[in-house]
């Protein structure tokens, strides 16, 4: 008779270059690869054959940060000062991580009064973001990759310094996957990575797309989808004491005559879901990250008031919503949350 | 003679190699300027800077260092009011400097050097300073704006030198054995004579302005350690364009400005140093 080998397959035998990942130890590659040899980080245990030669090999060393970060992977920035964390909620396509890109393309290019540059862990993160928009992809047109759902909820990390206060803001934003937005929103479907990233937010923008604005046949499903993300916001419960805040993107595809006025509508419907909804009255916000070349908008329009308000100082801790100076919300309010939660 | 490690830190082909061989060819002069550095000491081989200064006095390009050895040179420097310096100087390969800023590896003999030295010089070059660019920043109708089906994959070894420069200085004291302030950098910004005149009186102005991102991460930086701005042209200038520099005595050849003076003494980066330590308590 011969013996069955029944023991689940080990980690693989090596070492990742990134500092804080443990997928020598539990197979689990906080990139995200199915298997840590998939992963440009994972040095597989050489052959004994090449032992020898690797050991001639003069030793390395790695160094910490560079790509986006995953969520067990923050320490090292949550360790020197408080962050303020914030997550971007949008359908497929509506411009969040375009957003988080351009927001750090303009502070490294020194472009933002009120901000300087520190410094960021995830630098080639964000540059990856970024490559398919720069001159280095030989595109013809910028664009922006789909986030996948690998990297959904891999944190992107900014330090910045006022400039009028002279104190040190440290931003982390999760970049979050559109698929996993609408999947929540349609299906209920709660991917760990969303929840995690909504649930440790201390600020959530929602976005609206404004492409969809501008085009009449879409305008209504467009406003549809955001106050959807506030009423599944009331049903997760999950927020915290989060700060709303209601983004409409590209904001250059709704200039004219045709569509003026438009941009305050849909703001002002979906900040009244809000007040209805959630009880808070968010702030709203246009910007245009990258607006098309003949629109006559600057790129960046819009997120240095977005920063400002997300770098605003808060409290220390945490509490409930609806004990913090936001509106108190009306028995109608009450009555449908309790409805949702009953 | 006190002993000072000096690292030059820099991309590939930033001019840290022509530095050391216009500094050795000024500081071995046989009519060095009053108060500048003169060799006081020889190096054990000095092969390989004698065959880069020989190129240097005649004109010709340096050949850069892109052999990966790490082994410093050590030689001793004297200069009038000034304390007798002992330099070791390892000429490192600037693509180990791309590969760990985009890769976030590094050679441990080459961290070892960078984090044990006393004096970082780090060099950025005029023609080759390079600013991230997206393709809604070029001009309509430009070269670049027409595009190509060749689409580039994303590869860190390839973002401009702003990004890496930034990400290198961000990295420099993770390199330190220990949790002492971090290094002294004399930022050495190359080939200074590639700058219109009208805008060479203050480097750091032209950091501010073509290395965004880096001016920001050196500004964070001096808040825990001493740093200066240098304009250094090595050579003095094009010899191309300006032949007769070559004729002049090596100490009269190059050029270095910061923003309160414009001298041909290339040790100026060393005398700054040397200064920082006699105010040091």
């Amino acid at each position: 008779m011969t013996a069955v080998d029944t023991a689940a397959p080990g980690p693989p035998a090596g070492a990742c270059r990134r500092h804080d990942c443990t997928a020598a130890a539990d197979g689990v590659c906080m990139v995200g690869a199915d298997d840590p040899i998939d992963c440009e980080f994972f040095d597989l245990a050489p052959d004994p054959e090449e032992v020898d030669e690797i050991e001639a090999s003069p030793p390395t060393r790695s160094l910490p940060g560079g790509a986006a970060l995953r969520p067990g992977g923050l320490f090292r920035v949550l360790s020197r000062r408080q962050a303020t964390r914030v997550t971007l909620l949008g359908p497929i396509a509506a411009g969040k991580t375009t957003l988080l890109a351009v927001v750090f393309e303009m502070l490294i290019a020194n472009r933002i009064d009120d901000w300087g540059y520190v410094r960021s862990e995830t630098t080639l993160g964000f540059m990856a973001r970024s490559h398919d928009a720069s001159v280095l992809s030989r595109r013809s047109e910028p664009t922006t990759p789909r986030t996948s759902r690998a990297e959904s909820g891999d944190y992107l990390h900014v330090d910045v310094r006022n400039r009028r206060t002279d104190e040190v803001g440290t931003l982390l934003c999760a970049d979050v996957s559109g698929e996993h937005v609408e999947q929540l929103v349609m299906t209920g479907d709660r991917a760990p990575g969303l929840m995690e990233a909504v649930a440790e937010a201390h600020h959530l923008p929602i976005l609206i797309d404004g492409e969809r604005v501008a085009d009449p046949l879409l305008r209504e499903a467009a406003i549809r989808s955001a106050i959807d993300l506030i009423t599944t916001l009331v049903d997760l419960d999950r927020r915290g004491d989060a700060v709303i805040g209601l983004v409409l993107t590209k904001a250059d595809c709704l200039l004219g005559d045709d569509v003026d006025g438009i941009a305050e509508e849909v703001l002002g419907r979906a900040a009244q879901a809000a007040q209805v909804r959630l009880g808070v009255d968010p702030r709203t916000f246009r910007v245009a990250a990258r607006p098309e070349p003949d629109s006559g908008v600057e790129p960046g329009t819009g997120l240095a008031k977005l920063l400002n308000t997300l770098l605003e100082p808060r409290p220390l801790s945490r509490e409930p919503v609806f004990q913090t100076e936001l509106p108190k919300p009306s028995p109608r309010t009450l009555r449908r949350i309790r409805g949702v939660h009953r | 003679m006190s002993e000072t490690s000096v690292c030059l830190v820099g991309l590939p082909e930033t001019g840290k190699t022509t530095f050391l061989a216009a500094f050795w060819g000024a500081a071995g002069d046989t009519s060095p300027r009053p108060g500048s550095y003169r060799i006081e000491t020889l190096p054990d081989d000095r092969s390989y800077l004698q065959s880069i200064v020989q190129k240097w006095m005649v004109g010709e390009p340096v050949e850069r260092n892109a052999t990966g050895s790490v082994s410093p040179t050590e030689f001793g420097l004297c200069a009038d009011g000034r304390a007798d310096l002992l330099l070791r100087v390892p000429d490192l390969s600037g693509e180990s400097f791309r590969d760990a800023a985009a890769d976030r590896v590094i050679d441990e003999d080459l961290a070892n050097l960078v984090g044990g030295s006393d004096l970082i010089l780090f060099f950025i070059r005029v023609g080759t300073a390079s600013t991230y660019m997206s393709l809604a920043d070029l001009a309509p109708g430009s070269e670049d704006d027409e595009g190509t089906d060749q689409y580039e994959e994303f590869d860190p070894k390839k973002l401009s030198s702003d990004i890496l420069n930034a990400e290198l200085l961000q990295l420099l004291p993770e390199m330190r054995h220990d949790s002492a302030a971090p290094t002294p950098v004399a930022v050495i910004v190359s080939a200074w004579d590639e700058v219109p005149v009208s805008r060479q009186d203050d480097p750091q102005k032209w950091l501010s302005k073509e290395q965004p991102m880096f001016a920001q991460v050196l500004a964070e930086y001096a808040r825990s350690a001493p740093v200066h701005v240098f304009g250094v042209s090595a050579q003095g200038a094009d010899y191309e364009r300006d032949s007769e520099v070559v004729t002049r005595p090596p100490a009269e050849r190059p050029l270095v400005v910061d923003s309160t003076m414009r001298s041909s003494d290339i040790g100026l980066p060393f005398a700054w140093f040397d200064d920082l330590r006699k105010i040091a308590p």
